[in-house]
């Protein structure tokens, strides 16, 4: 049986097997769950993925497995930067920089995908076409729960092809990185695929817009540029909020708080002794 | 020859050695007074470079040793592997790297602020881990994991697996109910290198949630401003954690 993944729907199945003291197995991925049991077999999905966006993974799969999977660290991808100091900030403007269908172009640029392959991609909308790579990453854990409700055990499955979606995380933080160091002091943050800064005090003559926009095209990187206003820092105790008004709208974005090099030695031994 | 045995020292005696410690010139004593005047003398230095706690207790040798370590780290000294209760190794690195009991309690005091968690709770509060380095850190940690899952029932001990379930439906949840992205939270220890995660129950923060929103609904939630629907988040996780919560909700753009 198939349900949309909203509301209380998972707890309250959950709920009764563990009222009716059923074992189960629970099979959860970010974005849909299933329930096995003696006495069901539910899944649960946020919304029904189009037979499009399948079409579009299994072309960029097969492609993808053309060539040999790129080795990833896992532990120094990073999905965000900034260079904000201790305090609140406030700023008029900022600008950014956002990467157009960035994980689709890198494995474009670097031969993981054919132009047929990243057009058909790009036909579809935003969100279809962020699942459709996304699923290059696709994770499943399955838990088995005792009528008693203990978790006994664990399984994970994790796509064949994720290493090719880490390597586009990988090499767009290295694209950011470029701007980055090309901004300087401008530079304020970097979050996924897009980069905000301000012009840079040490370099007024030179607009920072321009000689980033000319860094994307050398690197072949088709970009969308913004003008933010109200740019806003809020330091938290473990994070800064940032928020700002784009085309009217409030936006926020969260970033968690770079930690001293004193903590992570003593918490790196916590976890690994 | 038998030993010579001196008198001993009499109460008044001992108090006069105490309080004019510093004017006496121990040459002069005899053994037995020489022996109070040398406990007295360590027992000063002891005082002088004891880190303490704001309560004014002497901090345990575990604390004191992983300041040791942090300081020696800085130092450019591999550290990491030591255990924490290996005195004797912390002693003979800092006498090594030329470290006196005074320099490690000047180190302390500069830091005094990273260790303030740590003095207050007994905790130690350090990185900020995203859903998938939590996942992997808790594949292979070993010590005992307790879950605060802000029902006011406090910490409870779970399981590895358990912890990475209610990681796992936590990060459902706000990713399809909340239209987040993923979500961090910082590593909390204990001195007995016990973990302490904050993993809200799913069920208490959308109801929390939807009555900040004023819905009757929690489908409807992805619906709402998003500015108000972080606000919604933050305040229902502050009211089930009485304001210490440290969860980083990251929001898609």
């Amino acid at each position: 049986m198939k349900a949309i993944l909203k509301g209380e729907a998972v707890e309250n199945y959950i709920d009764l097997h563990k009222k009716l003291k059923i074992p189960y197995k629970i099979i959860l991925s970010n974005y849909t769950t299933r329930i096995m049991s003696n006495a069901y077999d539910l899944h649960f999905m946020k919304t029904e993925q189009s037979n499009q966006t399948f079409a579009a993974f299994a072309k960029i799969k097969k492609e993808c497995l053309l060539k040999p999977l790129p080795i990833i660290q896992k532990d120094k991808l990073k999905y965000f930067t900034h260079k904000f100091k201790s305090g609140d900030f406030y700023a008029d403007t900022i600008y950014n920089f956002d990467l157009k269908s960035a994980y689709a172009n890198i494995l474009l640029n670097d031969g993981y995908i054919s132009k047929e392959t990243f057009l058909y991609i790009n036909k579809l909308p935003k969100l279809k076409r962020l699942a459709a790579v996304g699923m290059l990453a696709g994770k499943k854990n399955i838990y088995e729960i005792s009528a008693d409700g203990k978790v006994l055990s664990e399984e994970k499955i994790i796509s064949e092809t994720s290493n090719y979606f880490f390597y586009c995380v990988q090499k767009m933080a290295e694209i950011i990185k470029g701007a980055a160091d090309i901004l300087g002091n401008g530079f304020l943050f970097s979050w996924v695929d897009g980069i905000y800064f301000i012009q840079n005090p040490d370099k007024v003559e030179e607009s920072s817009q321009i000689i980033i926009e000319e860094y994307f095209n050398k690197i072949n990187t088709p970009v969308t540029f913004e003008v933010l206003t109200e740019f806003q820092i809020t330091e938290k105790k473990n994070h800064f909020k940032t928020t700002y008004l784009k085309e009217g709208k409030i936006k926020i974005i969260n970033i968690a708080k770079e930690d001293s090099i004193l903590i992570n030695k003593i918490t790196s031994y916590l976890l690994h002794n | 020859m038998a030993a010579k045995k001196f008198k001993p020292v009499s109460e008044k005696r001992k108090v006069f050695l105490k309080t004019n410690h510093e004017k006496i010139k121990p040459e002069n004593l005899n053994p037995a007074e020489r022996n109070i005047y040398n406990k007295r003398k360590a027992g000063l230095v002891r005082q002088s470079t004891a880190i303490k706690y704001d309560n004014g207790k002497f901090a345990n040798q575990y604390f004191i040793n992983e300041i040791s370590r942090a300081l020696l780290a800085s130092k450019g000294n591999n550290v990491a592997k030591i255990p924490s209760d290996n005195t004797k190794k912390f002693a003979e690195l800092l006498k090594n790297a030329d470290v006196k009991k005074e320099d490690l309690k000047e180190y302390f005091l500069q830091n005094k602020e990273t260790f303030a968690d740590t003095l207050k709770n007994g905790t130690l509060t350090g990185t900020s881990k995203d859903s998938d380095d939590l996942e992997t850190i808790l594949d292979t940690f070993k010590r005992k994991i307790f879950v605060n899952n802000g029902n006011g029932e406090g910490k409870k001990e779970v399981t590895a697996i358990e912890a990475k379930m209610l990681l796992k439906q936590f990060k459902q949840k706000i990713l399809t109910t909340c239209n987040a992205a993923d979500f961090a939270m910082p590593l909390k220890f204990t001195f007995d290198g016990e973990l302490i995660l904050n993993i809200p129950d799913v069920k208490i923060l959308m109801d929390k949630i939807k009555e900040k929103l004023d819905l009757t609904n929690q489908k409807n939630i992805i619906d709402t401003d998003p500015a108000e629907r972080s606000d919604a988040i933050e305040n229902s996780l502050d009211e089930m954690y009485e304001n210490d919560h440290d969860i980083i909700i990251y929001l898609s753009k």
